[in-house]
């Protein structure tokens, strides 16, 4: 897979914009940053829906209600994050696509994105007047967890391959 | 007095440490990071209602009562860690500019803080849905604009020094 990967990153390297994004300076570390920012806006919103399961925070709402708070703009950072991802590999494509952390990353998003989805649907079918289940709250948190493990995955890129 | 400081610092066993094992830094560096985010984020939710852009039927006062502890101890943590990675290399980042700017951003939304719950936040009219007095929108937008600066000060260190 290694060998296959590595045809495309030697392709990507030799293109002119791949060599724009890569040298010029501000490049990155902007992309980094708007990354960051989406990332604080998703592990917000599992944060605040966890806790509000458990009702530690956020009282004067029901649990559906601060779903449908957090709702659009969670999507809206998924793609930002999808977008800014997509121009970092595109910085550094040998930093990512042969990084077993960043592949395990991908993977976490992918079965994260499921349970996010389930947990979503049956959020937007509860009774505001009605706490939540325990089985609602376990996934709540365990949403919460896996955007904090993809997080951590990601710092840890930097630092290991 | 500042360099005798930094000298205490760069000696201090815990700073050694950070500084020569493979895995302190980047394990400090994640919680940090997880914290800041989480210091931004919520920080951002109590914004966008104080500039009347999101959550309008949610008072502002509840709103800051379940939310800031969030904050509060999402900061702590940040600051903590921050403490620890500036152990492993002081004089490092006590040259780099952008180490500087966000210290100083950090104070100024302190500063932007403490007026919006001493003067605004008193002044009434935020136990109520709807929109909220210009001092409170004006709050809420230095607030965020200082926030996202902090954490493009926080990436541009990266880029900016070695972290040893």
């Amino acid at each position: 897979m290694d060998e296959f990967l590595q045809g495309w990153i030697d392709w990507l390297n030799a293109q002119p914009f791949q060599q724009t994004i890569r040298y010029t300076e501000w490049v990155v570390p902007t992309v980094q940053t708007i990354h960051i920012v989406a990332v604080a806006v998703v592990i917000t919103a599992a944060l605040v829906i966890a806790l509000r399961g458990v009702e530690l925070t956020g009282r004067e709402w029901s649990l559906a209600r601060w779903h449908q708070r957090f709702r659009s703009g969670t999507i809206a950072a998924l793609w930002v994050l999808l977008a800014t991802g997509l121009v970092m590999t595109l910085a550094e494509p040998e930093r990512e696509l042969l990084n077993w952390i960043f592949r395990a990353k991908m993977v976490m998003v992918i079965v994260t994105l499921i349970i996010a989805h389930f947990l979503s649907r049956r959020l937007e079918q509860a009774k505001p007047d009605r706490p939540a289940g325990g089985d609602v709250r376990a996934a709540a948190f365990l949403v919460l967890l896996c955007w904090i493990g993809i997080a951590t995955a990601g710092r840890w890129i930097a630092y290991a391959g | 007095m500042i360099d005798s400081f930094l000298e205490a610092v760069s000696n201090s066993a815990i700073g050694i440490y950070i500084a020569e094992d493979p895995m302190a830094f980047p394990w400090i560096e994640v919680v940090h990071v997880l914290s800041l985010v989480t210091v931004f984020g919520s920080i951002l939710l109590v914004d966008l209602r104080l500039m009347g852009l999101a959550s309008r039927d949610y008072p502002v006062n509840a709103l800051t009562r379940t939310i800031l502890p969030i904050t509060w101890v999402a900061f702590i943590i940040a600051a903590m860690t921050g403490g620890l990675l500036f152990s492993s290399n002081p004089y490092g980042y006590w040259g780099n500019t952008a180490f500087k700017a966000k210290m100083v951003l950090l104070l100024l939304a302190g500063l932007n803080m403490a007026i919006f719950h001493l003067v605004t936040q008193r002044g009434g009219q935020m136990d109520r849905p709807g929109s909220l007095p210009a001092g409170a929108r004006v709050a809420g937008f230095v607030s965020v604009t200082i926030w996202l600066a902090i954490i493009a000060c926080g990436r541009w260190i990266g880029f900016t020094m070695s972290p040893f």
